[in-house]
């Protein structure tokens, strides 16, 4: 009789351990979750603001309808991108703090129309001590090679080209064009847009995965032993990822300062350009009205007084929506 | 007689294993729950504030309400801060952030919205934990920021 309460006893304390056990876990996962999806929303904002910063130079107000002439520079992206990152988890903008976000960082790609920029570690004297900052690195370009030695680099948002074709010894020859037809016809090479978007995937993937490896190898981080991986053109029968527009990728992985457990979870925040739709105000009939872009007819474009960035500042400024032209699709 | 200390041992132990824990794991789901309803409320104000990059007393009043909805006790609070570079004797430059008031007015691309979300008050499991187990797992929170875009 007494040997079964000892054993009912123990058996309750088993219970009660394997329920408390449950419990620690219960709220571990909570936490992690949360976490998980927080880090998320803050790479992806970091990521956002960090290509915004790099819009900022240039007359965006002409360049926002015509891509080709967007000018990207992307000085600032990574301090504006660990500035937000630093702001979100309420950490001050300390350098030390600033350069202990740089573990975190994995990698990243910039990619713009007529190359692309990697994020690694370079050596940089700061008061006189030599230490190693991530930055962009050189700007690469699309370049093929063909047989003969000729290289050809190309523009993806249009199709200019610059050949650098072998003349005899160590020179080069340069020429460039405007369309991929002048290509074909002066010097035979064809210009075939899945090669090249094929190769400007595997030259940005393995360049990303090359930094990453070598990061890896300096210091302790579990995160960087897998690769980043960038799918490529071929992936489905539309294409996906094709390069076309300015793109800023960015994966941030093995955090460990938010919450009690490290997150070996990765993520990846990327933006691209997207042509932005203004809302235009324009006077007709005597009356002051406004509708979006590309819904109003060529005639009346002519006549447009004001821009607005959404339809409330117009709004706000007298304008009324035109109801026949704002009810089209676009 | 010298049975009761193991039959209260065991009472207390019936009672912590099918009343109490229960009870906690569900108050646990249910704090966690409104904690990413939190989350997802600011998301979406940061998204519509940064577009329209104003901020009204009437996107103020969407969120606090949208936070209150979430079940919990929570304080929200939204600054904005405005980006200043300045030059140090090195030659380098420095960028920092000011807090500025954002009521009436408008915000320039590059200006950063933070929003920081704080859990004031007792949610039923942290009471639990309190009375049971004296144990205090510290405030929630969290802040997002945002930067405002074109």
């Amino acid at each position: 009789m007494k040997y079964a309460t000892v054993f009912a006893s123990m058996l309750g304390v088993m219970m009660l351990s394997y329920i408390v056990g449950t419990h620690y876990y219960t709220a571990k996962a909570h936490e992690k979750a949360f976490n998980e999806v927080y880090l998320n929303k803050i790479v992806d904002y970091a990521t956002k603001a960090a290509f915004q910063s790099a819009l900022e130079g240039g007359d965006l107000g002409i360049s926002y309808t015509d891509l080709e002439n967007v000018k990207i520079d992307p000085v600032n992206t990574i301090s504006t991108f660990k500035d937000i990152m630093a702001l979100s988890f309420d950490m001050s903008l300390s350098e030390e703090n600033l350069d202990m976000l740089d573990n975190y960082l994995l990698g990243g790609v910039f990619i713009t129309s007529n190359g692309y920029y990697v994020l690694d570690m370079h050596p940089e004297t700061k008061n006189g001590v030599q230490t190693n900052e991530l930055k962009w690195g050189l700007k690469k370009p699309y370049s093929i090679e063909y047989t003969g030695g000729s290289r050809v680099a190309y523009d993806l948002s249009s199709e200019k080209w610059t050949l650098l074709k072998p003349s005899g010894g160590t020179n080069f020859m340069m020429y460039t064009g405007e369309k991929h037809n002048a290509l074909f016809q002066d010097h035979g090479i064809v210009a075939n847009r899945a090669d090249i978007m094929n190769t400007v995937n595997r030259k940005i993937t393995n360049d990303v995965n090359a930094v990453m490896v070598r990061r890896n190898s300096s210091f302790n981080n579990d995160a960087l032993k897998n690769y980043l991986y960038l799918p490529s053109m071929e992936a489905t029968t539309g294409g996906a990822n094709p390069v076309l527009k300015p793109s800023l990728l960015i994966a941030v992985g093995g955090v460990d300062f938010l919450g009690s457990q490290k997150l070996s979870y990765r993520t990846v925040g990327g933006y691209t350009l997207a042509k932005r739709v203004r809302v235009i105000g324009f006077d007709q009939g005597g009356v002051r009205y406004y509708a979006f872009e590309g819904q109003i007819p060529n005639d009346v474009l002519g006549r447009a007084t004001n821009f607005f960035n959404s339809t409330e500042e117009a709004a706000k400024a007298g304008f009324k929506p035109h109801l026949e032209y704002i009810s089209q699709a676009k | 007689m010298f049975d009761y200390p193991a039959k209260v041992f065991s009472i207390l132990l019936i009672f912590m294993m099918c009343a109490l824990s229960p009870f906690l794991s569900a108050y646990m789901e249910s704090e966690a729950l409104s904690n990413r309803l939190a989350l997802n409320e600011v998301e979406m104000f940061l998204d519509k504030v940064t577009d329209k990059a104003t901020i009204t007393q009437a996107d103020l009043d969407d969120l606090y309400l949208a936070i209150a909805a979430t079940g919990g006790i929570y304080d929200v609070e939204v600054k904005r801060l405005i980006r200043l570079s300045t030059k140090l004797p090195d030659d380098s430059v420095r960028t920092l952030y000011l807090s500025q008031d954002y009521i009436g007015e408008t915000m320039k691309s590059g200006d950063l919205v933070k929003v920081t979300v704080t859990d004031i008050g007792l949610t039923p499991a942290k009471r639990l934990k309190w009375y049971v187990l004296r144990l205090d797992e510290g405030k929630f929170h969290f802040s997002l920021t945002a930067s405002v875009g074109r």
